[in-house]
């Protein structure tokens, strides 16, 4: 099978659902940029929905999408004689999902940007660093979501969780603000604020301990047989 | 009447063939051929005292004798004194009664073995996770307790109902479906271990709270505002997951749990989601038409949802 194929197969298998959220979310920005003061909306309230689904809403899809990557194979056997490892399947499936949901970001902040919104959001740097209000919370979430789905083997326990650790990054966010540690850990800084200077080391932090969830959960991707179990039993 | 056949009268046996008179014929590769149990006399002296084999008839004798004595039926297993005793002294109703709950106390023990530890596991973290910080941070906000587990409880409870029941968690559903046992009865036994779990839990939760003034309005206040949001959503998930999949319902349900949950914030949510989120007449009568309809929609047809290696295959 030619690599094109095999991509193509993998978009398909994601789903429409998971292919369908990331826009829609694009979608609610444009709408809210578009009739946001029409409809009444006072420019900070638009500021702040707009920060919400940017750097909340669309980091938590890819999350979800990697803790459901478990338990989706019925051919175990066939899986388990294919020359290439379970890992790099499991890792292209994930590519695929990340890679759409940040394509969407893309468009979504360029448009924030060319409408001049992004001027008016509270704690977001200019430029390309920009960009990791998105990119950041959406690579941590995606790795700890793989490194549950990883230890757990289940998708239902693994979402639960991502899902309980993305609400308590929204509700902790005091507790985040006033701690000098948990501050470079804030999921959420652009939207709900943080101390001037620190929103680049919070971001770049977020980054470094993704790569290092990520890398925790290499090894147990690695092992297919136990991987391809399927949901633990 | 004696059921045991009479032996046979012994018959008279042919005589062997006079083979010592016959040449003598080489055997295979020259050798010898091994003697025949006729060219030994001693057998034929031992063979006096035994009565032959029965012949063919014997077949039909038997049939005639079982048709005509009738079939001997196995005795019944006495029962034991005490439930000899509880059996006659009650109604038929009664027994029936009893006879049933013993087959579901076996349905859900069985059923038991096959729950998810993950899914457990994950609950009790939650749990344990969501009581902690209420502990923590009880006294900075006055409510944070009925909040907190109006999210925690319905969430496990969710996930639990999502990860548990439909058939892409049997592995042998096939098998499954052509036993007489019905599938709504097995998927109720397991949404009853699941939901009684982490019902459970809360509980639990709630009565360690309660007492260490995390709950200021009281422990009954506290379970109400757990109590309809949890029955609704697991309604919800287990309906999403019969009639799709799991997926889709881990999927619906934290879309309407994630709206709620931005009440924490600022961002505004409809009125209607916090009406939702009681427990009230109109949640109860809406979790259990949830329940209803899944169990309705649970018996109907093949699995034609399951899951297959691509969404347009």
């Amino acid at each position: 099978m030619r690599s094109l194929d095999l991509w193509s197969h993998e978009i398909r298998r994601a789903g429409p659902a998971a292919l369908l959220a990331p826009p829609v979310l694009v979608l609610l920005i444009v709408l809210l940029v578009a009739f946001g003061t029409r409809l009444g909306s006072r420019e900070g309230n638009t500021v702040l929905f707009l920060m919400t689904i940017l750097e909340t809403g669309i980091p938590l899809l890819p999350g979800i999408a990697a803790a459901s990557l478990i338990g989706r194979d019925h051919a175990v056997e066939l899986q388990l004689t294919l020359p290439r490892g379970y890992r790099s399947t499991m890792l292209r499936r994930l590519a695929v999902m990340v890679g759409w949901t940040a394509l969407c970001a893309l468009i979504a902040s360029a448009l924030l940007i060319v409408t001049g919104w992004w001027d008016l959001l509270p704690a977001a740097s200019h430029g390309l660093a920009g960009q990791l209000a998105w990119l950041s919370p959406m690579l941590w979430l995606t790795a700890l979501g793989l490194l549950v789905a990883a230890t757990l083997r289940s998708a239902s326990a693994a979402a639960a969780i991502i899902s309980f650790v993305w609400l308590f990054e929204q509700m902790l966010a005091y507790l985040f603000q006033e701690n000098q540690m948990l501050r470079l850990l804030h999921l959420f800084a652009t939207t709900h604020g943080t101390v001037p200077g620190d929103w680049l080391p919070n971001r770049l932090t977020l980054l470094a301990t993704a790569s290092l969830l990520a890398a925790a959960a290499w090894p147990l991707l690695g092992n297919a047989e136990r991987i391809l179990g399927g949901e633990a039993a | 009447m004696n059921n045991r056949l009479e032996p046979a009268e012994p018959r008279e046996w042919p005589e062997p063939p006079k083979i010592h008179d016959q040449p003598e014929t080489p055997g295979v590769h020259g050798r010898p051929e091994p003697p025949e149990p006729h060219d030994w006399p001693e057998l034929r002296e031992i063979r006096d005292g035994i009565p032959p084999p029965p012949g063919p008839e014997i077949v039909r004798a038997a049939l005639m004798r079982a048709a005509l004595d009738g079939l001997e039926v196995p005795a019944a297993p006495e029962p034991s004194p005490r439930s000899l005793l509880s059996w006659r002294t009650s109604s038929p109703h009664l027994a029936a009664a009893v006879r049933g709950l013993h087959r579901a106390r076996a349905l859900l023990a069985m059923e038991a073995r096959l729950l998810n530890p993950a899914i457990l596991l994950a609950s009790v973290l939650i749990m344990v996770f969501s009581v902690i910080f209420i502990l923590a941070e009880n006294n900075r906000a006055g409510n944070l307790a009925e909040f907190m587990l109006a999210l925690a409880a319905p969430l496990i409870a969710m996930a639990g109902v999502a990860g548990s029941c439909g058939p892409e968690h049997d592995d042998a559903f096939e098998l499954v479906a052509v036993t007489p046992m019905s599938p709504r009865v097995i998927m109720m036994a397991r949404m009853t271990l699941v939901f009684g779990y982490d019902l459970l839990l809360a509980l639990l939760a709630s009565a360690v709270l309660a007492p260490l003034n995390a709950a200021p309005a009281g422990l009954a206040s506290l379970i109400m505002a757990w109590l309809g949001p949890m029955a609704v959503l697991a309604g919800l998930s287990l309906l999403l997951s019969v009639c799709w999949n799991p997926a889709a319902a881990m999927g619906g349900g934290l879309s309407v749990w994630a709206l709620y949950a931005l009440t924490a914030t600022d961002v505004p949510v409809p009125d209607g989601l916090r009406h939702l989120w009681t427990t009230s007449p109109a949640t109860i009568t809406l979790a259990i038409a949830l329940t209803l309809a899944a169990v309705i929609a649970s018996g109907t047809g093949e699995p034609i949802r399951r899951a297959r290696a691509t969404h347009q295959s």
